[in-house]
């Protein structure tokens, strides 16, 4: 009796969870996916009328042709790669220093940047804001890259210098004995030889960028407004006509990410991992 | 094909001193083995001379001139790895190829370069294969390979050959003899296994605790170990020691040993003597040195005791004889009849004896 | 001879020529490859070191500087030095008096839900299943959807005109009429806790699953000789081992809680009233609609201080030994 219970028991458990889970998971993201394919009146009714009939993507056609949000999104990938591309390549830079390079004052600097992953962004924003209106540099593309690079960076360096720390020291001095710089090692294999690491962490550098919010909805007026703040703009705009166009923006802002996530699923769980551990 | 030398090179790393004072001068075409046990400092000074290793004190020349403060990049000189230290995301052939790539050499020339290179180390039908899918040994000849292609003006070792199994160690290092052989290139080769520093060596520089014991040439070191330390770290079986006093007397010149229950005594011969050497002596006696003589054939050069051990390699064996608290090894004929608890004597051959001051450990000439 | 130079091949004939010639000095690129380790070192950590002492160092100072002056931009542009009065002033002040127990509430419920969730999630995702590969790839997307986007995700799923929780909920015949869940402060903060571990979840299972993973084979084949059931087998094996990681993940959500704003700005926007105002949500208010910026500066810092001895607790709990580079 016993054994035949846990044989259908443990499995039906098991399943339900999983499917708990994947429900949990998905549930939102499928809701607003939906809400952005159908029109407004099919889901504010009771109960909500979904139909294939009526799908169509021109919410997505309509917001993508709206000048302002278009811009965002381009606003976005333009900061998110070049903070990847400063967090890449400063980081690397450091990382290397700190895996590889015995200098006075190296845990001075791994411990202040240890420190400055506990910082809040609220403690800066106000001060950021000043500076960069003195700077000049509000609303550029230039203080957002500045404000996410300085803060991914430590989580960056991180990262990298774990990855870095598990490729044997022979492999670089093997690459400087063949003609390598210093600097040429690192880019030519200790890099490569990293490179699901290097990917991990250039992937959580693009994703930190692209969410962030606080600094853009501050630091941002209208040229270089993020996704993230045009959509927050419009979730609370009294006025907006149509739902559906908010939730196609909402889409729009997390596709990039979530592609991202799907394609190199493998490395980010590593990555994740590898950056918890100090 | 070049000359190096090393000047009272020294390193620290903050209060450790790694290398206190290493001075070598390594002719052209030699092959020079660094010896000596984990933490001698031996591949520290290997990573000196490839530039790896910054130096702290002292001067490092190549043919005359001064490059202690280059990049490795800038000597000239090939290394081969341990842990091998190949390219885990280049094939075979990219990894034999990375060192001309990088120095811009056409690409007609490196192909027939690596082609020439691989098939002197048997690696040629491997050139399109991953360097996951090698074996150890495998991989230590492309790293070989890729050190050769180069065309070193120096080649360094370091222990490559401690990763791979006895049989396969034995193979690679016939292999590397014959390349240094063919090539005559200086190489400078760091182990801690004496028996594959006797092989391969011309020069042994044998160190301990960041200096240099005994630097020259193999069988000089293995014939006339100027200190203790080196008599019984070179040498397979490990020399044995008697520890006791000795005196030369000034006339006839005979010795005579006094250890604890223990007396051997030689006669004088002339040209043999060093007339009024006495004092606390390590007295260090080689086992093909030993001569086992049956016991009631015992002389004053004679110590008797019993077997108390049997190691028969096959081509020869060696006894382990103990007297008290001396024990001395002696080779024998394989076919000798000797037999565990016999009581032998065991001659030793006084001009084949080498005395050792017992608090310095230096030898004294006797 | 220096004629016959090519630029081209000097790094390979380089120091054959520097042999029979007798330059003095060698070149920049030459000094820079032969610089010591140390100075290198430091130039390669330069660029990030700079951007830190500017953007961080620096902004950290001023607000120091500001939490010791009242500012009240709407009043007028001056400072005026009142030394920790701003600190002093925070346990007084209503709106910071009425912001803790919300905080304290939506970070109970965020650890909650967050934490045991978590831990189930990461049993099941241990165990052999059909499909474990992507289900394993799907549950890690609500990490890399950002707080604004998930704020508005749950949004639309609690909605009172469209919201699919009403949908479902009638539809399964628990309602008769659509609930409007946001007008009650203590749901709404259910709501952001929801969200918010929605979010954290695939972050907190994947560490727990990795120090599951951790676990030696051998104990659990050890508890099943001596016949230990599932549960046995949990709460005496797995558990004990998971412990550190478990409270790690109950401090990273107790930061977050702290540090939660992007998602109740999209969800609630701090609302019904104040009622999903947070403390972090009160020093975005304070500073840049109150524009009182000495209180707002003040509350941040507390906050961070808060945070800092939080994040202290958990770099202790994941410390480990980095390895040494070999010599």
């Amino acid at each position: 009796m016993r054994r035949m219970l846990s044989t259908w028991v443990r499995p039906a458990l098991l399943y339900g969870l999983v499917a708990f889970f994947v429900i949990w998971t998905l549930a939102p993201v499928i809701w607003i996916a939906t809400m952005s394919v159908q029109p407004e009146i099919n889901y504010v009714s009771v109960p909500p009328h979904l139909s294939l009939n009526d799908f169509s993507l021109r919410w997505y056609t309509e917001m993508l042709s709206q000048a302002d949000v278009a811009a965002a999104l381009k606003n976005s990938v333009i900061t998110s790669v070049a903070t990847m591309a400063c967090c890449l390549v400063f980081g690397s830079l450091a990382a290397y220093a700190l895996a590889r390079l015995k200098f006075p004052r190296r845990n001075l600097f791994l411990g202040a940047s240890v420190i400055s992953r506990m910082i809040p962004s609220m403690v800066l924003i106000i001060p950021m804001f000043l500076i960069m209106r003195w700077l000049n540099l509000r609303d550029t593309y230039a203080a957002l890259i500045i404000v996410y690079s300085t803060f991914l960076l430590p989580y960056v360096i991180w990262m990298l210098k774990n990855f870095f720390d598990q490729i044997p020291v022979a492999l670089e001095s093997a690459a400087r004995m063949d003609g390598c710089t210093r600097l040429g090692a690192l880019f030519r294999v200790m890099i490569p030889a990293a490179a699901p690491g290097v990917v991990a962490t250039a992937v959580f550098a693009f994703i930190g960028a692209w969410n962030e919010f606080l600094f853009g909805l501050i630091l941002s007026t209208r040229e270089v407004t993020p996704i993230t703040v045009k959509l927050s703009g419009l979730v609370s705009s009294t006025f907006h006509s149509d739902t559906s166009l908010v939730a196609a923006t909402g889409m729009l802002a997390i596709l990039p990410v979530v592609a991202l996530v799907i394609i190199l699923n493998r490395y980010i769980v590593r990555g994740l991992v590898e950056g918890v551990k100090y | 094909m070049s000359r190096v030398s090393l000047q009272g090179v020294a390193k620290s790393f903050g209060s450790v001193q790694a290398v206190k004072d290493v001075t070598l001068d390594i002719p052209d075409h030699a092959f020079v083995t660094l010896l000596g046990p984990s933490g001698c400092g031996k591949t520290t000074t290997l990573n000196m001379l490839a530039g790896l290793e910054r130096v702290s004190r002292g001067k490092i020349l190549l043919d005359g001139q001064e490059i202690t403060d280059w990049a490795p990049h800038e000597r000239g000189m090939a290394m081969v790895f341990q842990n091998y230290a190949l390219y885990p995301h280049m094939d075979v052939y990219g990894n034999i190829a990375f060192s001309l790539k990088l120095k811009k050499t056409p690409k007609a020339e490196i192909e027939q370069r690596v082609q020439r290179v691989a098939k002197a180390l048997e690696v040629d039908k491997l050139l399109q294969r991953r360097i996951s899918q090698l074996s150890g040994g495998q991989q230590q000849r492309v790293a070989l390979a890729r050190a050769m292609v180069k065309e070193p003006k120096v080649f360094l070792f370091d222990e490559p050959l401690s990763n791979l199994d006895a049989a396969l160690r034995t193979r690679m290092r016939i292999e590397i003899k014959k390349l240094h052989q063919q090539l005559k290139a200086t190489s400078i080769f760091v182990t801690h296994d004496q028996e594959e520093a006797m092989i391969l060596s011309d020069y042994i520089a044998v160190m301990k605790d960041g200096v240099v014991m005994q630097y020259g040439k193999a069988n000089d070191v293995y014939r006339r170990p100027n200190h203790l330390y080196v008599g019984t770290f070179i040498g397979k079986p490990r020399m044995s020691i008697l520890e006791g006093e000795l005196r030369v007397s000034a006339e006839g010149g005979e010795a005579v040993f006094e250890g604890e229950d223990l007396r051997l005594a030689w006669p004088g011969s002339a040209g043999t003597t060093n007339e009024g050497v006495a004092g606390a002596v390590s007295l260090g006696v080689r086992a093909e040195d030993a001569h086992l003589v049956p016991a009631q054939d015992a002389g004053p050069d004679t110590l008797v005791g019993d077997i108390a051990l049997l190691e028969p390699l096959g081509s020869d064996t060696f006894v382990e004889v103990v007297r008290g608290r001396h024990s001395i090894t002696a080779r024998v004929e394989p076919d000798a009849a000797v037999f565990l608890g016999d009581r032998v004597g065991v001659r030793i051959n006084r001009a084949k004896l080498h005395v050792f001051d017992r608090e310095s450990g230096l030898r004294l000439a006797v | 001879m220096a004629g016959l130079l090519d630029d081209r091949q000097a790094g390979h004939r380089r120091s054959v020529i520097a042999m029979t010639d007798t330059r003095p000095r060698a070149s920049f690129w030459q000094r820079f490859n032969r610089m010591d380790e140390g100075r290198f070192g430091y130039l390669l950590i330069a660029p990030t070191a700079l951007l830190m002492l500017v953007f961080l160092a620096l902004p950290i100072g001023y607000s120091i500087l500001m939490s010791l002056n009242r500012i009240e931009l709407t009043i007028s542009p001056d400072w005026k030095f009142i030394g920790l009065n701003n600190f002093g002033g925070l346990l007084s002040d209503n709106q910071v008096n009425a912001a803790i127990p919300r905080t304290l509430f939506f970070a109970a419920l965020n650890v909650v839900f967050t934490t045991v969730l978590a831990l189930v999630l990461s049993i099941v995702l241990n165990e052999p299943f059909k499909g474990r590969r992507w289900v394993r790839v799907f549950i890690l997307l609500p990490w890399a959807v950002a707080p604004v986007v998930s704020g508005v995700m749950w949004r639309y799923m609690f909605h009172q005109s469209y919201g699919l929780i009403n949908a479902v909920l009638r539809a399964l015949g628990l309602i008769d009429k659509y609930v409007v869940w946001f007008d009650d402060p203590s749901v709404a903060l259910s709501v952001a806790a929801i969200a918010s571990a929605w979010k954290a979840l695939p972050f907190a299972s994947l560490i727990l699953l990795a120090a599951m993973q951790g676990i030696p084979e051998s104990l659990y084949r050890a508890a099943k000789m001596d016949g230990a059931s599932i549960l046995h087998r949990f709460w005496y094996v797995t558990f004990p081992h998971l412990r550190p990681t478990v409270i790690f993940v109950v401090v990273l959500q107790i930061i977050a809680s702290l540090q939660a704003f992007d998602l109740i700005f999209t969800l609630t926007r701090g609302g019904p009233g104040q009622g999903t105002v947070v403390l972090n949500y009160l020093t975005f208010i304070n500073a840049f609609e109150r524009l009182s910026l000495g209180s707002a500066s003040a509350l941040a810092l507390a906050l961070a201080g808060l945070i800092m001895v939080l994040s202290g607790i958990s770099l202790s709990l994941t410390v480990r030994r980095t390895p040494k580079g070999q010599a």
